[in-house]
């Protein structure tokens, strides 16, 4: 092999080194958070995005305006957590008449830790020690117990907000 | 021939960062996962692999 060859093998052999330890640099600093907290802002335009997926199933919600309507019950949401946190504050609002509109966790024993929502614009806070991780994600269950016995579409507005802080 | 080493230092160092990656994955299920499909790149790496034996005949 020529020498101008060789100088072409090895560019390309410290190309490839250099595009993969790259791409392993940003893959681990993905799962790192330095910071205290960590908010997830949530987009239902997309069912599935990197850090969360939901609502599902996808036949129970439609999405319209900019908001999502609730055609069945119960909602699921996995949210991914990165490292270990404390609590867990979910934040957003709704449109809708019912009485009865619950906010759940999946716990460790496969129960749901379940929070009252009490007005349309909501704030719930979840203690994360007892909470289920399957592969390092939270499951989120809300569930409208009254929805189908009246003629009302719970509408969720698209500002939910998740944030963990340690 | 030149071609041929080009492909195989990629295919060796796509195979080590593969490698890499499912350790990591096995470490912090979904870490990976989320990012990328390693099912996908595994497979990759096959057609790679192919492509470099039929280069160097």
């Amino acid at each position: 092999m020529e020498i101008s060859q060789k100088k072409i093998v090895y560019f390309f052999r410290y190309l490839w080194l250099a595009v993969f330890t790259v791409l392993l640099i940003w893959i681990l600093s993905q799962s790192l958070v330095l910071g205290r907290n960590l908010t997830y802002q949530l987009d239902f335009r997309h069912d599935l995005s990197r850090d969360i997926f939901g609502w599902y199933p996808q036949s129970r919600v439609e999405f319209i305006n900019g908001q999502i309507l609730v055609l069945g019950e119960p909602l699921y949401l996995d949210v991914y957590l990165p490292t270990k946190f404390k609590t867990m504050i979910v934040n957003g609002s709704f449109e809708m008449e019912m009485t009865e509109v619950r906010l759940g966790l999946r716990q460790k024993d496969g129960s749901w830790d379940f929070r009252e929502i009490e007005s349309s614009d909501f704030e719930i806070s979840f203690d994360l020690t007892n909470a289920q991780l399957k592969r390092n994600s939270l499951q989120v269950i809300l569930s409208l117990p009254a929805l189908g016995s009246d003629d009302l579409s719970p509408v969720l507005k698209n500002n939910w907000q998740i944030t963990f802080s340690r | 021939m030149i071609f041929s080493l080009i492909i195989r230092d990629f295919f060796r160092t796509a195979l080590t960062a593969w490698l890499l990656l499912v350790i990591f994955e096995i470490l912090k299920p979904g870490a990976v996962h989320r990012l990328i499909n390693l099912e996908y790149y595994f497979y990759s790496l096959i057609f790679i692999f192919i492509f470099y034996r039929l280069l160097k005949k």
